[in-house]
Order: C-alpha cells, then structure tokens, then sequence
C-alpha cells in the first residue's frame, strides 16, 4: 500500500502529455487501504470504517470535488474521540481544501476531539507548512509521511 | 529632524518614501538617522535589505541594532509580489496600534527586467494596501547600480523621497492603478511555438503543466509547487471565467514560464498581497500562487486575464 502511494504520485507525470486529458477526464487505477480500484478523477470516494473514525479518501480533491469532501468532514463535527483521514490515495490537494481541513482540526479539537491526516499528498504538506506553519495550524496531527519506510 | 510639513504627514497614515543613494556613505547618512528617530519616537523598526547591506545598517548602528528587527530581502522578496504577504504586513499587524517604521530595498542590480518590473508595480502598490494604516515605509534605491530610469520609477511609485534627511513632494506621483496598468502594456507576447493546451478543467492543466516541468528538469518537489500554483490560476479560469482557459509553458533565461489566460477580470489589484482572515476558506489560492512561484505577472482587463508564472530551473 505504501510503494503504491509512491505510484500513484506519479501517475500524472508519467501519462505524459499527450495522456493529460485521459488522465484528467478517464479512469485511473489507484491503489486505496483496500486494495485496486478505477475512480474517475472527478469523484472522490470515502469510506467510512471502525470507531474512533476512519476516512479513507481515493482520489483528487479541487475544485470538483471539494464540496464531496467539505461534506464529509462537516459530519466529522459532534462525535467524540480521534478521528484519522486516510489520504494515502489522494494524489492532489488545493488551498481551499487544505485550509477546510485546517479549520475541521480547529473545531474538533475545540470539542475535545483531534484530527489526523496519514499519509497527506506532497501538496498537503506544502500547502499546509506555507500558509499554516504558524499557531493557526497546531491542531492538525500529520501522521506517516509517504517519504519514510 | 525633517521640516514643518513632513513632520506633519509623520503622525498620521502611510509616509511612503524613496531613498536615492549612490554609495554606502550616502545610504548609512539616510537610513541611521532615520532609524535613530524611528527608536527615539519609541517606534518598532524593520530593516529589510538585500544580502549583507543590513550589516551594514547593523554595525553603524552599535547598540542601538539590538532594538531592530533585520531581514534578508533578497530570500524573503525574490519574488517581490511576496514583499506585502510576507514581509511588510506580517511586521505591521504583529503590532498593532503602533506606528512601524520600515527601510525595505525591493530593486538591487541583477534583478532581470521582468523582476525589475514586478518592483515597480509592488512598490506602487503599497500605497494601496497601507493606505489606511500608520505605517513609515522608506525604500533605498541605489542609483549606481540601477537601470537610469529607476529613479523616475521611484517618483512614479512614491508620495515623497526622501533627500538630504527630508522629505519632499514627488514630482512624478502617478496613480498604483496607472502604474499597473502601464507595467501591464509592456508585457511581452508569448513565443509561438510555446507548449499549449485548452482546458476546462483544473486537472487536465496542473497535469500538463507538470508533465512539461518534469521534462524540462523542475525537482519534484518544484513539481508539487507547479501543481499548486497552476492548479489555483486554472481553477479560477473554470470558476470565474466560464468556459476554461488556455495554458502555455515556455523557457526563457533559465526560468520555465507558465502563462494562463481566460476571459475573467480581477478587478483587486491586491490580489494575492494579502492574506485574507484565519476563519475565512477560500482566497489563498493567489496568495498560495505569489508565495511558490519565483515571479508572477498578473495582466488583466476587462477583455481578459493573462497570468505567468516563472519557475527558476536548476543550472545545467
């Protein structure tokens, strides 16, 4: 699963320029916590499992599919405990969604709850290490980044 | 101590002025002083300068530096769209309901034109976005290293300069949107042979534009930064601009530019300078933009947006 988040970070690039558009508008294979699956770029699947709250997201979250995962995190609000978001499967996130995640580990941590991302796409990081670095961003827990073994 | 009128002007609102200097004697006898009486008046003080000319300001100083704030201008302001986010605003609200006090450097020979542009337009700009905050900003332009025109420039772009440890009235004041626009007109047209593709949806552009900075030898974590930026400006061409937009990527000096146009118009010309509340979701994505890229350029009109990016490429 771990060497498969490394694939798929790069599936993009290696398409190549002429597959830009299969890539954006087709199916890909992307390797999620349970296994292969095709997710057309624009859809973002979430699986919801266990309790403390795990949400494993496969795929891209912008302008497309940002409302999708706003969603999801808005139903993360009133429940007691840690919450983890899976993100081994997503290859791409923007500012938009980055700082929803952001204000989500504000308001959980507010009610005595914590969020953790696992294995945050690159875009994550950087996002989040640029506009988030200072106290606004303490409550987001950042767990399994992909670079480590 | 300056005279009767800007003495006047110091107690209220932005005091924006351009220093002229030829040498480092010209430049400690301006900014010393300066700084001094900023500390007397029990003002904050930042000092942001290109490289090693804080220590300059540092050592003429002797104890009184240790009341200073110094910063490398050259690392923060690479891209001078990141000046206001970055520098000059995190400084001003840290403190607030104090007058600051701030000797910024934006322009340095060695900048390229392009970079020397985006100076101007920034310094023009922060008349707009202090226009309402008491805040002392004084801007050191070294005329013996500079293009001849740069002191016109620094007319254009300032209220007052300051000559001889007073202030006078700018002859050549113009107004921030005037100056953006004219920047705006000087815009050189894109290559005809560079990379393109027509999008209408943010992924299909951030992939291209990766894609084209792998094969032209951005690192991946460069990569990453390419995906971020592009994927803000071709999100806006979807979610303002309608139908999508049109992407272009060429190299140029050492720097791979990516150009975005569509039919939108960005009427703020702060756009991306400042960041807005903690609480609010949306509208980092230029800020994000400003704060990856080397240099950005933002032309835009009723008639449409063009926005370019340069991504420096590593020496061969």
């Amino acid at each position: 699963v771990l060497a498969g988040a490394r694939d798929h970070d790069q599936l993009p690039i290696e398409a190549g320029l002429a597959g830009a558009d299969a890539v954006a508008g087709g199916h890909r294979d992307l390797v999620g916590a349970e296994g292969r699956r095709a997710v057309p770029t624009d859809e973002l699947l979430i699986t919801w499992e266990g309790e403390p709250v795990r949400l494993v997201i496969v795929g891209d979250i912008d302008l497309d599919t940002r409302e999708q995962f706003k969603q999801a995190l808005a139903d993360l609000l009133g429940r007691d405990g840690d919450t983890r978001l899976d993100m081994a499967g997503v290859s791409f996130m923007d500012s938009h969604s980055v700082t929803a995640v952001v204000h989500c580990a504000n308001r959980l941590h507010d009610e005595g709850g914590r969020l953790v991302v696992h294995r945050p796409p690159d875009s994550l990081l950087r996002i989040f290490t640029t506009l988030w670095a200072d106290a606004a961003g303490r409550w987001l827990h950042i767990s399994g980044l992909r670079g480590e073994p | 101590v300056s005279t009767g009128a800007p003495r006047e002007r110091r107690d209220a609102g932005l005091v924006h002025e351009a220093l002229p200097y030829r040498d480092d004697r010209e430049f400690l006898a301006a900014t010393v002083p300066y700084v001094r009486a900023a500390l007397a008046r029990g003002a904050p003080v930042l000092v942001q300068l290109p490289g090693a000319r804080g220590q300059l300001v540092s050592d003429a100083l002797g104890a009184d530096a240790e009341r200073v704030q110094f910063g490398d201008m050259a690392e923060a302001g690479n891209n001078p769209s990141r000046i206001i986010p970055r520098v000059l605003s995190p400084f001003t609200e840290a403190r607030p309901g104090r007058r600051a006090t701030i000797v910024a450097e934006s322009m340095w020979a060695g900048r390229s034109a392009a970079e020397y542009a985006a100076c101007v337009e920034h310094e023009a700009l922060i008349n707009l976005a202090f226009a309402d905050q008491d805040v002392s900003i004084l801007c050191p332009y070294n005329l013996a290293d500079l293009p001849e025109h740069a002191l016109d420039d620094a007319e254009r772009t300032h209220p007052a300069l300051h000559e001889g440890n007073a202030s006078r009235i700018s002859t050549g004041y113009m107004d921030p949107r005037a100056v953006v626009e004219t920047i705006s007109r000087l815009q050189p047209a894109a290559p005809p042979d560079a990379a393109r593709l027509d999008f209408t949806r943010a992924a299909q552009a951030r992939n291209a534009a990766a894609e084209w900075g792998r094969r032209a030898g951005l690192s991946s974590d460069r990569l990453t930064d390419v995906a971020i930026a592009i994927n803000e400006v071709c999100g806006n061409s979807v979610a303002h601009a309608g139908a999508g937009g049109t992407l272009r990527c060429w190299q140029d000096r050492g720097s791979l530019i990516y150009e975005v146009r569509d039919g939108g118009h960005i009427e703020d010309l702060l756009a991306g300078r400042l960041p807005p509340p903690a609480e609010q979701e949306s509208g980092r994505g230029l800020l994000m933009v400003n704060l990856l890229c080397d240099l950005v350029q933002i032309k835009t009109g009723p008639s449409g947006t063009a926005i370019r990016l340069w991504m420096t490429l590593p020496s061969p």
